[in-house]
């Protein structure tokens, strides 16, 4: 389902924080938004997932207004990964991720065998398979993560927002779960993942938007956006480009006063 | 525990607790004589027993303990946290207010067969409900902090009237609010039964329907909404939904304590926090509790009769001792 991002304009009350943001994204694009802290990256996703309605400015889904459609309508479509988790009692994992599948169930519906069937399977795409019973609040912040990673997944929603997913995971678990979204992409889902490793980005997205004081400052493919003068500019930081042999994407690096220039370690 | 075990359990404990207690008392009674003279009150002083000074008594229980129960785990659930209560929110001191100015004034009469001092009461508990809703409305939403506040905000102030309103009552007043305020369940009339069985039915009729919902709840307002759940009209209708059934329950027995704090955290302790299991058993085990509660109270000091917010108030130190006990996770977030 392609997404539609217009002339957005959000302000919570204590100044602009979107100004101005659109944005065509197609059926099956895999669109990382990258850009300082504070540009609007998670603003912008809670609009694009109906939880926000800006004071401007319209979002469509597959063609249809937001703002015309009912919570449960939207979240049969739009699944969202947040940054942080905090549940309220003590839930077990399957009990978590078979939540996802909430929308598409009525009232009164206990989840049956192919509900548990999906979560599960949601469960070890994840690589947190024999989690099942374990308890939410007693995992690392990586497994929680994981862990609502699957419950979006479990959601089969067709656009799929992610607030930062890799941000706890060690270096194995963030290229697993980038392998699970391109995966998902290339079958259909519409992904777009706000994150701070622009390498990670780089590697897997075939979009790349970038976000500086609530404006679009670049918008096309990884290589047109990943260049180093304007991330520069939109990070405010020297970086340090390192060419990968193989004849990958360029490897960004922000250059500190105080980092070691490289010699000398063995 | 599976929740299918759960409810079997919970089932038949309310069963086996409606059915032992009428026959427990500070009197012995004869249940064969009763059986035999065909429940006759006005021939086996037996069956009069049971059937008026009991049984009304005991469903009673079974209504309010209920209730009490299910609304303690829905609001535990909506203010998101593990030590709210029905009265939390200050639906009892509404209805506690409505009840010490209906005996200062002396309220009596019938009103569409409530009697002038739960009708009084329920009054307060009404208004109360709309005061709250006005202080903690935002934009069509009812905020958990704003409802925390308000809450605080009306339990303070009507504290302070209704100890006014004490000081200004002579001894027979007096000792008529401080036993209202216990909390008891000793009637005789199972009219009483039959006209709160209506609000307890649609209440938790209500609540019921959206157990789900309170789980999806418990991921935070955002995600919730992110996956379906309406949280502004979730918030908005368990409001007044539970605050209405606690109105109820507070207008006919008083505002027992304890009951819809100890029972929810019990039951998932067992059950787990489903609520689709934690609210149905909730009620079940909190019918069974408060009857147990009652049973006891009639009985301890017998032939004097204590009131059952005594023995419910009793069993909450004890309770907090054990949870403190444990392992603090326990307790929620």
């Amino acid at each position: 389902m392609n997404l539609s991002i217009r002339d957005v304009v959000h302000d919570y009350g204590r100044g602009p924080v979107l100004c101005g943001v659109s944005c065509e994204i197609p059926s099956g694009g895999f669109v990382a938004v990258v850009g300082p802290n504070g540009a609007g990256k998670s603003t912008l996703l809670r609009v694009a997932a109906g939880l926000v309605r800006p004071s401007r400015g319209e979002v469509l889904l597959g063609g249809r207004s937001v703002g015309s459609l009912s919570r449960n309508e939207i979240s049969r479509q739009v699944a969202l990964v947040p940054q942080e988790s905090l549940v309220m009692f003590q839930f077990r994992v399957l009990e978590i991720v078979l939540m996802g599948r909430h929308p598409h169930l009525s009232a009164w519906q206990f989840e049956g065998r192919t509900e548990i069937e999906a979560a599960r399977d949601a469960l070890s795409r994840v690589g947190m398979a024999g989690f099942e019973e374990r308890r939410f609040q007693e995992l690392s912040g990586g497994e929680k993560q994981r862990v609502v990673l699957a419950r979006a997944i479990a959601q089969t929603a067709s656009i799929l927002l992610l607030d930062e997913p890799t941000a706890f995971l060690d270096l194995r678990h963030q290229v697993e779960i980038y392998d699970v979204l391109h995966d998902l992409s290339v079958a259909g889902t519409t992904i777009v993942a706000v994150t701070h490793d622009i390498n990670l980005a780089g590697a897997y997205c075939n979009r790349t938007l970038a976000l500086r004081d609530g404006r679009v400052m670049a918008h096309g493919t990884p290589q047109e956006v990943l260049r180093r003068d304007l991330l520069e500019e939109i990070y405010g930081v020297p970086l340090r480009v390192i060419s990968q042999p193989g004849g990958g994407p360029p490897f960004f690096a922000p250059v500190g006063r105080h980092a070691s220039s490289g010699t000398g370690c063995g | 525990m599976k929740p299918r075990t759960a409810l079997l359990l919970s089932t038949l404990l309310f069963v086996a607790t409606i059915a032992v207690c009428p026959l427990l008392g500070s009197t012995r009674i004869d249940l064969g004589a009763a059986v035999a003279s065909g429940f006759d009150v006005d021939r086996s002083p037996d069956a009069a027993i049971l059937l008026v000074a009991r049984l009304p008594r005991i469903l009673l229980g079974a209504l309010v303990g209920g209730s009490l129960a299910m609304c303690g785990a829905v609001f535990q659930a909506t203010l998101r946290n593990a030590l709210a209560t029905p009265f939390t929110l200050g639906v009892s001191a509404g209805g506690a207010l409505g009840a010490v100015v209906a005996i200062k004034v002396g309220l009596t009469g019938v009103v569409w067969g409530f009697g002038g001092l739960p009708a009084a009461a329920f009054a307060g508990s009404a208004l109360t409900i709309v005061v709250v809703w006005l202080l903690a409305r935002r934009d069509g939403a009812l905020p958990v902090t704003a409802l925390l506040l308000s809450g605080i905000t009306i339990n303070l102030t009507l504290s302070s009237l209704i100890l006014f309103i004490h000081y200004l009552a002579d001894f027979a007043e007096s000792y008529q609010m401080v036993r209202w305020l216990m909390g008891g369940l000793d009637i005789v009339d199972l009219g009483v039964v039959w006209r709160m069985l209506p609000f307890v039915v649609l209440g938790s009729g209500v609540l019921l329907w959206r157990a789900r919902d309170y789980n999806v709840l418990s991921l935070g307002d955002e995600p919730a909404a992110a996956l379906g759940v309406d949280v502004r009209h979730l918030q908005r209708t368990t409001f007044l939904a539970a605050s209405l059934l606690v109105g109820a329950v507070v207008s006919a027995a008083g505002p027992i304590g304890f009951v819809g704090l100890i029972v929810p955290h019990l039951v998932r302790l067992m059950t787990g926090p489903d609520h689709r299991v934690v609210l149905p058993v909730s009620f079940l085990f909190g019918s069974a509790f408060l009857i147990v509660c009652d049973t006891v109270a009639r009985t301890l000091i017998a032939p004097a009769e204590l009131p059952v917010g005594v023995i419910t108030a009793m069993c909450g130190g004890p309770f907090f001792l054990w949870i403190l006990s444990r392992r603090r996770e326990e307790l929620g977030s």
